[in-house]
């Protein structure tokens, strides 16, 4: 009992583990089950008892009822005797007979009686074994005797019969009554047996109950405590953990054994509280975060090299920064609201009150520049700028404002306005017409001098209004240059004719400048114009002596044509005849046409059209051919040296053919026309062809092969080229060929090539020889080209 | 007695021109065919050689001076073929060397320009042997 009770209570202290197992109501049901367990084994003891104490008294019963039967028939059987006695004493037979029979089946009657109450008997009472076998020996017995008796008695043998019921009789008697004896006295034995075994009986009853219910309440109490411990113990950490949490302790974790309801409530109380202090660390960190970024701002706003403040939407100052407080000496109390306007200087207030109420209406100016007093009572220029928050409908939350120290910004902008002061009243004294543009050109300013002169107002000439000055003959190309150096940033030269005030023109040299900035942009262009009317006066003059040797060059050029006019006159008797020939030939046609029968009139026509046409082609070449003999003063005119080399050619094709020449042209298709005499070039060409013909007169193994070529020398020369593989010439005679007078031919004045030489010269070119590789020699000259040479 | 249609129908004598001036070119065909022969016309040596008119060619009028092939030049080539065709000469150049010249390498007459009709007419009745 007591080891079973300290086994209960050990159970009870590592119960928790094992009975944490369970869900709570799982373990009540269990707990219960053991009770009621416990109760039915009390129970189960105490029944046993009962069973037991019940069968001794059904022992009890039973021996008495064993007594009682066997008492039973002994008696019946004393009776049957007694009766048979008094029978046989009265030697009635008939009665006997009856009496027999129905005595006998009383006392077998009896005998089964008693015999199935023994046999019925609980199988604790120990049974005589003498007991049924007698009385089966009298049930047995009888019936025999009796039917031997009866027969006797029939027979009325009624001493026989006495005696058979003496022997016969007496000793089941005497068996029947030891009989009893003997079961009296088993019966008394067993009687005091089973009132032994029911006192025990009653005894154990008397401890078990007390025992077993004890044990059951101890069991009860034991598996209670350990259930509800098992219930309690984890609450209360649960209520340990909340009031933890109630306290601010995030930190306390609930121990969580098991997986019942409770420890599943443990764990989520865990969780819960892990996700909570996770959240305050956070919004901990969070926080942290956002102070140390307002201390950061603080010190940037604080630190900035510049004034800044803030206010209200409705102009009230409430925030301004250090540098404010430092610069103007005051307290923020003094500043604050619309304090710091005594900080401005008096005479910038109203501007500073304009711009305010300018911020405040719709109607907002972007900066104003005012005034600020330091904390030493002096005063610096600001410049003010705002700028307002705005928030999602657009009206303003704050206003936000910087106020920048610009004093040495203005110092610098009065200085350079006073420099440029000075620099503009030496421009208007010195002794030339001065002016500066812009980039794009516009004219911007003309000097006192230069207005004074053309008589017009800074407005009116100013831009492009200048241009009213310039001579319109000069003026397109003035433009026209202006516009190239402008784009190409080259200085401008140029000279034009300048309206005076009074209405003369004179002549000015136009000189202009640019200026670029450090990255190499041109910023300015500044120039001045020189009067050079003086000069061009004089270069009028030096024209005019100029043009007089041109003249006399021209005369020399004439006597050298007509030294040739020998030589041509084949060339023209040739270009005239073919005309006339073909004039003959048609109007021998015509006539004959017309004489014929019919008159063929349309030939006739036909051929008198072609005369015409002829007549004309004669006409053409004679007028050519006057031109080219005319004296002629030099008429320079834009041509193509193409087409005058082709000319020339044409005219002395036929000589050429005559002396056998072959000639091979190699004209440039490109050539840009030049600037020249016409007539005195294609004298040139004439007179090198010729040299070039004369000297392959006596050339026999070779073809007598003659090359001309124009090509560009340059960007702005032209070359033309005259090759023969003639006789050549000597190197060392090479610079006299160009000497007046000297010649190699027999029959030649020797006058040609000084003379194209100098008309060469005075289109600007030159004009030169040099001798083959093979041989013969190549003369060549080039002239610029471009409409601006000056002949 | 042929009438002008029957006479017509006679294939005219081909008479080759040939000449680089276009003027000649122009105003001689016509004459030519007043005069009733068929004209054909070639502005230079090298196309009248290239032709296939080489064979019927009963007359050349040839131009003396012409760039590229010359006349004599093509007088001795044909001399060279073997194509004995009657040549006159034309030239502008009145001068007194060529015409001996032509004359003496086989051609039939040397008329200088312009030259009358008649005069050509009569050189080519020579040319032809019509006299």
């Amino acid at each position: 009992m007591i080891a079973k009770l300290l086994q209960n209570r050990r159970q009870a202290a590592d119960g928790p583990s094992r009975l944490h197992r369970l869900n709570i109501g799982s373990r009540l049901a269990l707990c219960f089950m053991l009770i009621i367990l416990a109760m039915f084994a009390g129970s189960a003891v105490l029944l046993w008892q009962f069973h037991q104490a019940r069968l001794q008294s059904e022992r009890l019963t039973g021996v008495d009822q064993e007594l009682i039967a066997v008492l039973r028939a002994h008696l019946s059987l004393m009776s049957f005797y007694e009766r048979l006695d008094v029978l046989a004493d009265a030697e009635d037979t008939n009665t006997l007979g009856e009496q027999v029979e129905v005595l006998q089946n009383a006392l077998l009657q009896d005998s089964q009686r008693s015999q199935s109450a023994l046999s019925h008997l609980p199988p604790e009472v120990r049974l005589d074994p003498t007991l049924l076998p007698t009385l089966l020996a009298i049930q047995d017995e009888l019936p025999a005797q009796l039917q031997a008796m009866a027969m006797l008695a029939k027979s009325g043998d009624w001493n026989a019969v006495r005696l058979r019921l003496a022997n016969q009789v007496r000793p089941l008697e005497a068996r029947s009554s030891l009989l009893v004896e003997n079961v009296d006295r088993e019966v008394s034995e067993e009687r005091a047996q089973a009132v032994l075994n029911i006192r025990l009986a009653q005894r154990k009853i008397f401890l078990i109950v007390p025992i077993t219910v004890a044990m059951t309440i101890v069991f009860a109490a034991l598996l209670g405590l350990a259930i509800t411990r098992s219930i309690t113990q984890p609450l209360g950490k649960l209520m340990e953990g909340s009031t933890a949490l109630a306290r601010g302790d995030f930190s306390h974790r609930v121990p969580v054994a098991g997986n019942d309801e409770i420890a599943r409530l443990g764990g989520i109380f865990n969780e819960m509280i892990a996700t909570l202090q996770t959240d305050i660390e956070e919004r901990k960190r969070a926080e942290e975060a956002l102070s140390a970024s307002e201390r950061k701002l603080e010190f940037i706003i604080n630190a900035i090299p510049g004034m800044a403040w803030s206010s209200d939407p409705d102009g009230y100052t409430d925030f301004l920064n250090q540098r404010w407080l430092d610069y103007t000496g005051l307290s923020t109390e003094q500043l604050q609201g619309w304090g710091w306007m005594a900080a401005i200087h008096p005479e910038d207030l109203k501007a500073i009150v304009e711009y305010g109420e300018s911020n405040l209406s719709s109607n907002r100016t972007a900066e104003v520049e005012a005034r600020v007093r330091r904390f030493d009572r002096t005063y610096r220029w600001f410049l003010f700028r705002t700028s307002p928050l705005l928030d999602k409908s657009g009206k303003v939350i704050r206003w936000y404002g910087t106020n920048i120290d610009i004093e040495d910004r203005k110092r610098a902008q009065e200085a350079l306005a006073a420099s440029e002061r000075e620099l503009r009243s030496i421009i208007n004294t010195i002794p030339t017409t001065a002016w500066s543009t812009r980039p794009d050109g516009y004219c911007d300013f003309l000097n006192e001098r230069w207005l004074n002169y053309a008589g017009m107002t800074p407005e009116r000439a100013q831009g492009w209004g200048w241009r009213a000055a310039i001579h319109p003959d000069d003026l397109d190309g003035l433009v026209e240059n202006w516009q190239t150096c402008l784009a190409s940033g080259t200085p401008v030269d140029s000279e034009v004719r300048m309206r005076r005030f009074d209405g003369a023109y004179r002549w000015f040299l136009l000189r202009g400048n640019p200026l670029h900035d450090e990255s190499g942009k041109i910023v300015r262009w500044y120039g001045i114009n020189i009067d050079i009317e003086d000069r061009k006066q004089v270069e009028a003059q030096n024209k005019i002596a100029e043009e007089a040797l041109n003249r006399a060059r021209s005369e020399l050029a004439h006597v050298a044509r007509v030294s040739t006019l020998n030589a041509l006159t084949a060339s023209i008797a040739h270009e005239v005849n073919q005309p006339l020939s073909g004039i003959v030939t048609n109007a021998s046609t015509c006539l004959r046409m017309l004489s014929a029968d019919p008159p063929n009139v349309d030939g006739a026509r036909e051929t008198a059209r072609r005369t015409i046409r002829d007549g004309n082609r004669a006409s053409d070449v004679v007028t050519r051919l006057r031109a080219l003999f005319s004296k002629k003063d030099v008429v320079a005119e834009v041509l193509d040296l193409n087409d005058a080399t082709r000319e020339v050619i044409a005219l002395s094709l036929s000589d050429l053919l005559r002396n056998g020449v072959i000639l091979e042209m190699q004209l440039a298709t490109d050539l840009p026309p030049v600037m020249g005499d016409r007539v005195q070039l294609q004298q040139v060409v004439m007179n090198l062809v010729r040299n070039a013909s004369d000297a392959m007169g006596n050339v026999e193994d070779r073809p007598r092969q003659l090359l001309i070529r124009t090509e560009r020398e340059d960007a702005d020369r032209l070359r033309l080229t005259v090759k023969d593989v003639g006789s050549g010439f000597a190197p060392e005679t090479a610079d006299r060929l160009f000497e007046p007078f000297f010649t190699t031919k027999n029959r030649g004045m020797g006058i040609g090539l000084s003379v194209s030489r100098s008309i060469i010269e005075a289109h600007q070119g030159r004009l030169w020889a040099a001798a083959n590789d093979g041989p013969g020699s190549t003369f060549s000259f080039s002239i610029p080209c471009g409409t601006d040479t000056k002949v | 007695m042929k009438t002008a249609q029957e006479q017509a129908a006679i294939e005219l004598p081909l008479v080759a021109i040939v000449d680089d001036d276009e003027s000649v070119r122009e105003s001689l065909p016509d004459l030519l065919r007043e005069f009733g022969f068929a004209p054909r016309t070639f502005s230079s040596a090298e196309e009248f050689l290239s032709s296939d008119s080489l064979a019927q060619t009963k007359c050349l009028l040839l131009d003396a001076f012409m760039p590229g092939m010359k006349g004599f030049d093509l007088q001795r080539e044909l001399k060279l073929r073997g194509q004995r065709i009657p040549i006159i000469f034309m030239t502008a150049n009145k001068n007194q060397t060529v015409r001996p010249q032509v004359l003496e390498q086989g051609a039939v007459e040397c008329l200088f320009k312009p030259f009358s009709d008649t005069a050509l007419l009569a050189a080519l009745k020579k040319a032809l042997g019509m006299d």
